[in-house]
């Protein structure tokens, strides 16, 4: 089998796959789960119908959305107007590529080197994640600017404003976590936070960094786009936002780059507060079932928000953010660069 | 662990910036705030700071020097800053400036004026000349109902601009040479290069690099911002600038030519002695045709430029006169020029600028003090005696004859004859001509107290020289 | 392999270089921008410098184009009229003369300053892929050579401007 590439890269090539497989359908259970909870906490049963529970719901949808028609509005501008929702999609998807859930594993012993379970581990993650979470702006503002219409361009200057706003907290927070890890490397920050304190609380920096991790699952609620900060679903406002123009599979687009943000924002939490893969009983091989349990569990907790806060008011949104969050996340970000300091 | 005493003046200064603007923010709409007082505060500070830091040639970072050169030069900007606090309390207000905004770019303005004086690293001395720069350039543009002060502050910003670009370029040639920023390395770069013709890099840095400074301390061909600029700005900005921003680029531009780039001075003298000459002659000759005393005076600044630089030229490693002139000049220009454009600002009210020449016929009869103020600042513009400009003058001509730079001397000399004819002709207006009865604003109590410390300060210089003269001399020795 | 990516984003980056002059929309122009300094970021990893290819998508791709895209989109800038047809024996505006004029001598500079220095200085050091370390730029930066100073200095610079932009462009009451 010589015309094969060597092992390694087909075990990367199959890991990217798998990951990138595992986002879209992450993306579709995610739709179900919400439409479940939503359900259960109105009293109501929510989908049933298709599947088992209407766990294949998602895909009826999907299929449904693929045959409908694509309409542009007349005075869009054509070309931008169809690579917004592919900006949108590819930023949510790239900035999984550094999130590493789970240890070395050789596959069984198939690959003489263990590979990590991770696309790649590069020393600064953390700013790519941090890099690649600002390029989705540009998705939103220029799906409301193409397509012509007020609505569509009122609510993508909101989800901008809002997203570059919350931006500045969100950087602060990990900011804090890097300083504690002293590395920019996910993969060594998850391991920094190995062992545990008086032998039962986790060496977690959820527990270091209680505040940084509140402002970070804040921020990325609003950078997001999540309720109770969803404005560009503000109906009653802004009809749909800034996708009030696109249907079809372009909508499915920027609705599959929502629920993979939702599930990124997650999973580097996870990293970055929660331990990551690192849990108790589970073998090495099977780490990363305790990464998929803590992001489930963030997971839920969007959807639950969803499902029981208010939306803000748009000012009141930006007020808590400027003068609220960030002063908050810079207060953090000194008192824990004070205590590295006092430590050392 | 790095010396932080250096920079302690800089940091006061920033932080009073700063309190101005918090002061700002927390003031009721129509609350009455004594903001000028912060400053004057920080500002007191900052001088008691530079007065313990004196012979203590500290350092910081490696490349902020508080030796007695920046320190003088911080004293010279803290008196620039008081008498500027002094005057604007009243102004401000009447001109209906943003008062916190106002404060505060006045202030980071100053603290980026000692960052420069004190920088002993190009990169420094760029950022400093860019906060200073740009808080002028927002200053000359605050009256916003005003087009003409739009206008000034646009044009500024522009050249000023333009002029910043061929600075940072200069920059860059001289780390190209040496490569480093730092001023020592610099010069250790240029002598080890030895006699002969210097390399093409070299020539192109210092040329750069003056072009830069010309700018900022508008030298003629670099002065055509200076007269709209100066008339369309706030005149009480105009008062601020004209002798701050000087004092800080003359510090710098004496910083850095006659230390770094001293081994070069075979090539800089001949360019700089022409510029000097043309600078003096243009400003005086277009000074005597104007008949706003705000472009006048502005005119009067570009000649007052061309003495500046006289002093710069004419230094030789044995000869100290020409370096201190050059820091009494600094300080005589300062508290003289302020003067003057602190009565034309104090005269000022919203509707009426009150700056033409014909503004101040007949002031002898309604405002006698501040008339015989005026006329003791302007007679010290023109450099007659008794007063600081004439001894300012003195020195400098003194310094360029010893070194031979003759016919320097002799344009200069002509040159204050026919800018006296100019500053009497304010004076013959005052008293001789009788004036139409405008409403002349009431002038307050601190505005008082700064005009009386800035004529003592005209007397002092005038009559008794030599303390504050050897103080330059012993403090400006201390850059090479 | 790195070769084949080298020649990618170089020519990714030199074509929407020069699509963006050439574009009459300015929307466009932005996005190919930001896609320029996407190739640009690229080669950054090419050249084991992750660090900077960070910084140059967060700082120019990220909050800089954006800025650029808001004005542009705020202020609805027109599509640029095309220039009128040239006349024969009207002269070509002025400004083309001068553009042609000072690439051609940008060209000749680079040539000129390629032949003097030669290919040989382009060759890896070794030493320089440990500068992307993020550990040396922070330390290199704040511990040593003064960059600190200069670093709050700047601090104060944009402040000032801050409170320029703010004083200047805000309404009068």
């Amino acid at each position: 089998m010589g015309w094969l590439p060597p092992a390694p890269v087909v075990a990367h090539l199959g890991l990217i796959f798998v990951i990138f497989n595992m986002l879209v359908l992450s993306a579709a259970f995610m739709v179900w789960l919400e439409r479940k909870v939503c359900a259960y906490i109105q009293d109501r049963v929510g989908p049933n119908r298709v599947g088992f529970e209407g766990v294949l719901q998602p895909f009826a949808d999907v299929i449904k959305l693929m045959f409908k028609e694509q309409l542009r509005p007349k005075a869009a501008d054509t070309l931008l107007f169809a690579i917004a929702p592919v900006i949108s999609a590819a930023a949510a998807f790239a900035a999984f590529a550094v999130v590493p859930f789970g240890t070395e594993t050789t596959l069984f012993g198939l690959l003489d080197e263990p590979i990590p379970l991770q696309i790649t581990d590069v020393n600064v993650a953390v700013l790519v994640i941090f890099a690649i979470t600002s390029m989705g702006v540009y998705g939103i503002v220029l799906a409301g600017w193409s397509s012509n219409s007020k609505y569509s361009l009122l609510g993508g200057l909101r989800s901008s404003a809002q997203m570059i706003s919350y931006e500045l907290a969100y950087g602060l927070a990990l900011a804090a976590v890097i300083m504690l890890a002293g590395s920019l490397s996910l993969r060594e920050i998850v391991m920094n936070q190995a062992g545990t304190w008086w032998g039962f609380i986790p060496k977690w920096y959820l527990f270091l960094q209680p505040a940084g991790f509140l402002i970070y699952m804040i921020a990325g609620v609003a950078e997001t786009n999540r309720a109770p900060f969803d404005f560009p679903e503000a109906e009653q406002e802004l009809v749909a936002g800034y996708h009030t123009e696109y249907s079809s599979m372009s909508f499915a687009l920027f609705f599959l780059a929502e629920y993979v943000n939702m599930v990124t924002v997650s999973a580097v939490a996870t990293s970055l507060y929660l331990g990551g893969w690192l849990g108790p009983f589970l073998p090495d091989w099977l780490a990363w079932v305790w990464f998929l349990v803590k992001v489930f569990l963030l997971l839920f907790f969007y959807v639950w928000m969803r499902w029981t806060l208010p939306r803000y008011r748009y000012d009141q949104l930006m007020e808590f953010g400027w003068k609220w969050l960030l002063p908050a996340a810079v207060i953090n970000l000194l008192a824990t660069a004070a205590l590295v300091l006092w430590l050392e | 662990m790095t010396d932080y005493a250096a920079i302690i003046p800089i940091v006061i200064v920033a932080l009073s910036g700063t309190a101005a603007m918090l002061a700002e923010a927390f003031r009721q709409p129509g609350e009455r705030m004594p903001i000028a007082g912060l400053g004057l505060i920080g500002l007191a500070g900052a001088a008691l700071a530079s007065v313990f830091l004196w012979d203590s040639d500290a350092r910081s970072f490696g490349v902020i020097r508080s030796d007695n050169f920046a320190l003088f030069i911080n004293l010279i900007l803290c008196v620039i800053g008081v008498l500027t606090m002094l005057f604007s309390n009243e102004v401000v207000e009447r001109e209906q400036l943003p008062a916190g905004e106002y404060y505060a770019l006045t202030l980071y303005g100053i603290c980026g004026m000692m960052m420069m004086a004190a920088a002993d690293d190009l990169l420094i001395i760029f950022l400093a000349l860019e906060v200073l720069s740009l808080s002028v350039y927002v200053l000359t543009g605050l009256r916003r109902a005003s087009e003409a002060s739009a206008e000034a502050a646009f044009k500024y910003f522009l050249l000023g601009s333009f002029s910043s670009a061929f600075f940072l370029y200069g920059v860059a040639f001289a780390f190209a040479i040496s490569g480093s920023t730092r001023l020592d390395q610099i010069g250790v770069a240029l002598s080890a290069q030895g006699a002969g013709t210097p390399p093409t890099l070299a020539l192109l840095a210092v040329g750069l690099l003056a072009v830069g400074f010309a700018f900022k301390v508008s030298a003629v061909p670099f002065h055509m911002w200076t007269p709209d600029a100066y008339e369309g700005a706030p005149t009480i900005v105009t008062a601020f600038m004209s002798t701050g921003v000087k004092a800080a680029a003359f510090a710098a531009f004496v910083r850095v030519f006659l230390s770094p780039l001293e081994p070069l001075q075979a090539q800089w003298v001949p360019i700089l002695s022409a510029v000097a000459g043309v600078t003096m002659i243009l400003g005086t000759v277009v000074g005597v045709a104007q008949t706003n005393i705000k472009r006048m005076l502005a005119y009067s600044s570009i000649a007052h430029a061309g003495y500046l630089l006289i002093g710069l030229i004419s230094n030789s490693p044995t000869n100290g006169a020409g370096k201190a002139a050059v820091l009494f000049y600094l300080l005589t220009y300062a508290v003289t020029n302020l003067g003057a454009l602190g009565i034309v600002a104090l005269l000022g009210t919203l509707q009426n600028q009150h700056d033409e020449l014909r503004d101040f016929a007949g002031l002898w009869k309604s405002r006698p003090v501040l008339a015989g103020l005026m006329t003791v600042f302007l007679l010290s513009l023109g450099g007659l005696p008794p007063t600081a400009g004439f001894i300012a003058k003195w020195y400098i001509f003194t310094a360029a004859v010893q070194e031979g730079h003759y016919w320097l001397a002799i344009i200069g000399v002509l040159t204050s004859v026919v800018s006296v004819f100019f500053y009497l002709r304010i004076v013959v207006m005052m008293y001789m001509t009788e004036g139409t009865e405008t409403p002349r604003p009431r002038v307050p109590a601190t505005a008082m107290a700064g005009l009386a410390l800035a004529t003592a300060a005209v007397f002092y210089l005038g009559v008794l020289p030599t303390r504050i003269l050897d103080l330059a001399l012993a403090s400006i020795a201390t850059i090479f | 392999m790195e070769v084949i990516a080298f020649y990618i984003f170089a020519l990714l980056a030199i074509v929407t270089s020069l699509l963006v002059v050439g574009q009459r929309n300015p929307m466009h122009s932005v996005m190919l921008l930001i896609a320029s300094f996407g190739a640009l970021a690229g080669l950054y990893v090419l050249l084991d410098a992750p660090f900077t290819a960070v910084t140059q998508i967060i700082i120019y791709a990220g909050a800089i184009m954006v800025l650029f895209l808001f004005v542009v989109m705020l202020l609805n800038l027109p599509r640029e009229e095309p220039a009128p047809p040239a006349i024969a024996g009207r002269a070509r505006p002025a400004g083309l003369k001068i553009a042609a004029v000072l690439s051609l001598l940008l060209a000749a500079e680079l040539v000129w300053a390629l032949s003097r220095i030669g290919l040989g200085w382009f060759a890896q050091d070794p030493a320089a892929a440990s500068v992307s370390s993020v550990t040396r730029i922070g330390s290199r930066l704040f511990a040593q050579d003064g960059y600190a100073f200069a670093f709050e200095a700047t601090s104060i610079l944009i402040l000032v401007a801050m409170i320029g932009a703010v004083v200047l462009a805000r309404k009068e009451h």
